[in-house]
């Protein structure tokens, strides 16, 4: 849990890494009940030529960082704002590593800013930012 | 090929939502929550798209395109005036706020549809969530 006093611009975030497995694919699909086949069906993911193995959704991809940021918010009452971008797309069976740095710390409203990534091997799939409260 | 502009400002029919618990835990098991007792902050996405009163299909087939047809995740923005409850029961409303012509590297030509949705506490009629996301949709030989 970040702490107002113990962080600055520039403080690195203790990184996540989550794999990509097909059961949580298949819960994810189910709550948002999203018919993309590139969820369940390699065929279409093929034909699309997005690669050999099913995408993972891409709100799974952003719940990720928000774990990330959850975690170091010390819990979610703490998440103020989230906003991410999608650069690439994730496969069932990858490894994401969720990243972040303290951009910006505001003293006075005791919150601070986070810059976002998550790769997989090293290539960026998604980016952001993010503003939690911190704790004195 | 045909211009969707005029979606811009149509509104979803909304409804509403409850976070269930057992739902709420899957959702926070499967984003890798180390609390999955707590309601996920992610989970507001879920809700938005559940509550709004239309499908992620019957989305698409507003702008005439098919779930097969290689849409993408673009964007996801989250507010939080407050967190969300276990069993708590949120208003759902939200509009399609803008509709793009855009050209990309990754996808040629392609629309990128944005859509705002609020979540508001119904026992307080206090907004709890603001969402804005957008859906990258492909428009190959246009």
């Amino acid at each position: 849990m970040l702490r107002l006093g113990e962080i600055g611009a520039g403080t690195e975030l203790e990184s996540i890494s989550v794999s990509v497995e097909n059961g949580k694919m298949k819960t994810i699909a189910a709550i948002m009940r999203d018919p993309n086949p590139t969820h369940f069906d390699v065929e279409t993911v093929r034909i699309l030529g997005l690669g050999d193995r099913l995408l993972n959704q891409g709100p799974a991809n952003a719940g990720y960082l928000m774990e990330l940021v959850r975690r170091h918010a010390g819990g979610a009452a703490n998440v103020r704002a989230f906003s991410v971008r999608y650069l690439g797309t994730v496969h069932e069976g990858d490894a994401v590593v969720c990243a972040g740095t303290v951009a910006a710390v505001d003293a006075e409203a005791k919150t601070a800013t986070l810059e976002l990534s998550a790769s997989v091997d090293g290539t960026p799939v998604v980016a952001g930012s993010a503003v939690i409260a911190l704790a004195d | 090929m045909n211009d969707y502009s005029h979606l811009e400002g149509h509104r979803f029919p909304g409804g509403t939502v409850t976070v269930l618990p057992h739902i709420s835990w899957l959702w926070a098991d499967a984003v890798n929550s180390d609390d999955p007792a707590e309601v996920h902050p992610s989970y507001a996405f879920a809700m938005a798209i559940e509550g709004m009163g239309v499908t992620i299909d019957e989305l698409l087939a507003l702008a005439d395109l098919k779930a097969d047809e290689g849409s993408l995740a673009g964007e996801l923005e989250l507010e939080f005036e407050q967190p969300l409850r276990l069993g708590g029961r949120y208003r759902v409303e939200g509009e399609i706020v803008a509709m793009e012509r855009k050209h990309g590297a990754r996808m040629g030509t392609f629309d990128r549809l944005r859509f705002e949705v609020t979540l508001t506490d119904v026992e307080t009629g206090e907004l709890a969530v603001r969402t804005e996301n957008a859906f990258l949709l492909p428009r190959p030989g246009a």
